[in-house]
């Protein structure tokens, strides 16, 4: 007789041989078009189907600048532009003018008047 | 004043001051202050993330439907430094992998995010992150 605490341990996953495939019987008898194969245990778990994870999507983003932004870039003013329009271009929102005014105090007097040919600093938005 | 003593000590004295004057020029040179060098200080995983690029609450344990946000939180100065995180699934299943590029001038957070639209598998995963191609950061996480 089994004692009672061996009886409830689980039981190793047994392997056993037998004909495998598509359509084929999980026997031991001859089947056309089956194969012999081994069944059970670690096996199945190996062939188990890897997951799909070609459609992940994925994104990053910092409260670094990126070193094109900390390295600077300049606009050449052209007949026209105001600070308003250079700053719709560069950032998107015509409202970010003062950070365009405020990077280049040293050659803008007055945010209103801008001259083409002049070498713009473009901070980082 | 005997011929030695008339020659040796303005010498010695011409020695001093050439001695003192390089030391000063050597202490001027050494920068005060470097600038730190960039490391990764952490890393965070949940669920979302603020302005700030740090995740709004810590959790380990994600659902199927989840954007799985990683905040990679970095001390020190870079001109060019490449964040990479590195995504599998339990034994070694590449899941994804993105790089951000950045040039912080003091402390930053970087965030990377990862979405499954038909649903994460259950199981176990880890998020890898490298700084500049080296290990930085792992930690490991599970769908349930």
């Amino acid at each position: 007789m089994i004692p009672l605490a061996l009886a409830l341990l689980p039981s190793k996953p047994r392997r056993t041989l037998a004909y495998t495939g598509l359509g084929c019987r999980h026997d031991t008898k001859p089947q056309a078009g089956c194969t012999m194969g081994l069944f059970g245990g670690k096996d199945d778990k190996k062939n188990k189907p890897k997951p799909d994870f070609s459609n992940v999507q994925s994104g990053s983003s910092s409260t670094a600048p990126g070193p094109a932004a900390s390295a600077g870039r300049t606009y050449v003013v052209q007949k026209g532009d105001s600070l308003s329009k250079i700053a719709k271009r560069e950032y998107g929102n015509a409202n970010d003018w003062p950070k365009i005014f405020e990077a280049n105090r040293d050659i803008i007097k007055d945010p209103d008047l801008i001259h083409p040919g002049q070498t713009l600093k473009i901070p980082s938005a | 004043m005997p011929f030695a003593n008339r020659v040796l000590v303005p010498l010695l004295c011409i020695g001093l001051a050439v001695s003192a004057a390089a030391c000063a020029k050597k202490a001027a040179e050494t920068p005060s202050t470097p600038a730190a060098q960039l490391s990764v200080t952490g890393l965070d995983l949940g669920r979302s993330v603020g302005g700030d690029k740090r995740v709004s609450e810590k959790v380990s344990d994600f659902h199927p439907n989840d954007v799985i946000y990683a905040s990679v939180l970095t001390s020190g100065a870079s001109q060019n430094a490449i964040l990479r995180a590195r995504w599998t699934f339990e034994d070694g299943q590449l899941v994804n992998e993105s790089e951000q590029t950045i040039a912080p001038s003091g402390d930053a957070a970087t965030e990377f995010h990862v979405s499954k639209p038909d649903g994460w598998p259950v199981g176990k995963y880890k998020v890898e992150v490298f700084l500049n191609g080296n290990p930085a950061q792992a930690k490991d996480f599970q769908v349930k």
